[in-house]
């Protein structure tokens, strides 16, 4: 009984205790903050099969799944004082999973690695440096995890077959009024909890205006081969990779904004296992390179309305997003997307014509006869909170 | 113990709604414009001016504040404004900078806080909260007709604000007057 009453004393000074009772006057640092948002949406190909085996989909991120379906929960809470904070963002849900694909490492029964997209802790040493420690999301790319921040609901193959997320040490400076730079040590990309291979990546960001970014990343992804290993002829291991990626954006006018992305990926020929010895294998780097547009006009407070047109490459086998590759390995994609926002207080509704087109016959159409491009429609809502 | 439930319950609401029975007087609503006039009895200009310069001095970074040729007091400061969830959950929905004026006579001041503008926070894919590239909005009913929600929020909170630095500057007041009554 004696408990109940603490908890409920307890529960009473939080719901009516002031925000700020507790803060100096002048002291704007936040407390305790929760936010986030839930996303579900539905998905159907208009020029192929909605069910069963030759269900096509774009070979990018998120926003796949046939029919209603769900996007994700999002729970961010984060302490965000002068000196010190931390950030817990928590994803729950089949866009969650996908975003956080390579964290559960650690526990093969997919343990409670597999909700966590952010976790991290950071120092403002001064007002020009912070350090960060932990798991955060790329900063590489145009586009992010959250359905909130971006504006298009499905994603561009560059974002897509480029890092989601790293764990490691990173240092953000502000070198001058418009530059900023930031230097990271890092896992192997996209493995969040530990790192189980004993290689890391090196991560360098130059921000010019807050708006225009130049990301290097540059470290072997999958470790090096170790005759302390079980090897078997033909193992290999890749080498290092190498992305630059530029990303930029500005306000045209009032009501028109134009962004733009470029990357340029490459992972080198690593390591063989043969004749009872690891050797170097000799080979070119493989790996993709894109660029995409975004264009978008404001039409009224209410209502926004853009476009994405991406140029997406692949180059000697380096990744496979489900297209036909010449024999080379090279194949290459366009799409374009047409994206509508209309906002009803904190809920954004998304409709969105995509369509993705390649060279040569990669999709079936409703009446399994091979075409050259897949069009799909989504309709999604983002709430956020 | 159910009595003491429903007491402390009774305390905490009764408590909750006398806190936010002051505050300052809106004299311009249409721009967001607060002013009050606060007595002090038995106070000169000269000292009650020297205790609000001390207790601004202490309250607010030097840098904020200037004083000009008539000794008015003029602070450019800010806060953030929060989404309130539940309770002391939330997050901050913006900063909201404005200008304070403190103007002082015999046995009375006068502040006035205006030029009220608000710029919306949101978390940058780090999951940090940052200004977004916008320019202030000055808040008036006219800005801030299509986010009425929004508008009540920052009245409330600038209020809310306003409320404490009074309080600050009264206690301050007090404080140095019984300094100077000890023997």
């Amino acid at each position: 009984m004696k408990t109940r009453y603490l908890l409920t004393l307890l529960a009473i000074f939080l719901l009516t205790s002031d925000l700020h009772a507790q803060d100096e006057l002048e002291d704007d640092a936040s407390p305790l903050s929760i936010s986030g948002s839930i996303d579900a949406y539905f998905r159907y190909n208009l020029n192929a099969k909605n069910s069963g085996t030759y269900y096509e989909t774009p070979g990018t991120s998120f926003g796949n799944l046939p029919g209603f379906s769900l996007g994700m929960l999002n729970l961010v809470t984060s302490y965000e004082g002068k000196k010190v904070g931390f950030v817990a963002d928590l994803v729950f849900g089949p866009r969650g999973e996908e975003a956080v694909f390579a964290s559960p490492y650690y526990s093969s029964s997919r343990g409670s690695s597999q909700m966590i997209n952010q976790l991290y802790t950071y120092w403002n040493v001064n007002d020009i440096l912070t350090l960060t420690m932990g798991n955060f999301n790329t900063f590489l790319g145009y586009e992010v995890i959250s359905p909130v921040a971006n504006f298009n609901y499905s994603t561009s193959y560059m974002f897509s077959y480029g890092p989601f997320s790293h764990t490691g040490i990173k240092a953000d400076l502000i070198l001058a009024d418009n530059v900023t730079l930031m230097a990271a040590v890092m896992n192997p990309t996209d493995l969040t909890e530990f790192n189980p291979f004993g290689t890391y990546t090196t991560g360098i960001q130059i921000g010019f205006f807050g708006s225009t970014y130049i990301n290097l990343l540059y470290g072997d992804q999958d470790g090096k081969l170790d005759n302390d290993m079980e090897l078997s002829p033909g193992d290999i291991s890749d080498g290092a990779t190498f992305q630059i990626d530029i990303t930029t954006g500005f306000d045209v006018s009032e009501i028109i904004y134009v962004g733009f992305n470029t990357t340029y990926n490459s992972t080198s020929s690593g390591e063989l296992y043969f004749e009872n010895n690891i050797k170097e294998s000799q080979g070119d780097g493989a790996g993709f390179f894109g660029a995409a547009a975004y264009l978008q006009m404001a039409a009224s407070d209410a209502f926004e309305i853009g476009t994405r047109l991406e140029y997406f490459q692949i180059y000697n086998y380096g990744i496979d997003p489900g297209i036909v590759l010449d024999d080379n390995g090279d194949g290459n994609i366009m799409h374009m997307t047409l994206t509508g926002r209309a906002s009803i207080a904190n809920l954004v509704i998304i409709p969105e014509l995509r369509i993705d087109a390649t060279f040569e016959d990669n999709y079936f159409n409703s009446n399994l006869k091979q075409r050259k491009n897949l069009s799909s429609f989504i309709l999604a809502a983002v709430y956020s909170f | 113990m159910l009595i003491f439930l429903k007491l402390t319950l009774i305390l905490f609401f009764v408590s909750f709604i006398t806190l936010r029975a002051q505050g300052p007087e809106i004299i311009n609503d249409h721009a967001l414009t607060y002013q009050k006039i606060m007595f002090c009895e038995g106070k000169s200009r000269e000292v009650l001016l020297q205790h609000i310069k001390a207790a601004i001095y202490n309250i607010y970074d030097s840098t904020y504040i200037e004083l000009d040729e008539n000794q008015k007091i003029i602070i450019n400061s800010g806060f953030r404004i929060y989404n309130i969830l539940i309770g002391k959950i939330g997050n901050p929905a913006g900063k909201l900078i404005f200008r304070l004026t403190i103007e002082v006579k015999n046995n009375k001041y006068r502040y006035c806080a205006d030029k009220f503008y608000f710029t919306p926070l949101e978390r940058n894919r780090y999951g940090r909260f940052n200004q977004i590239n916008r320019q202030p909005v000055l808040v008036s009913n006219e800005n801030y007709s299509g986010n009425k929600p929004l508008l009540n929020k920052i009245k409330k909170q600038s209020r809310s604000y306003l409320e404490k630095l009074e309080k600050a500057l009264q206690d301050y007041i007090a404080l140095s007057q019984n300094k100077k009554a000890e023997w």
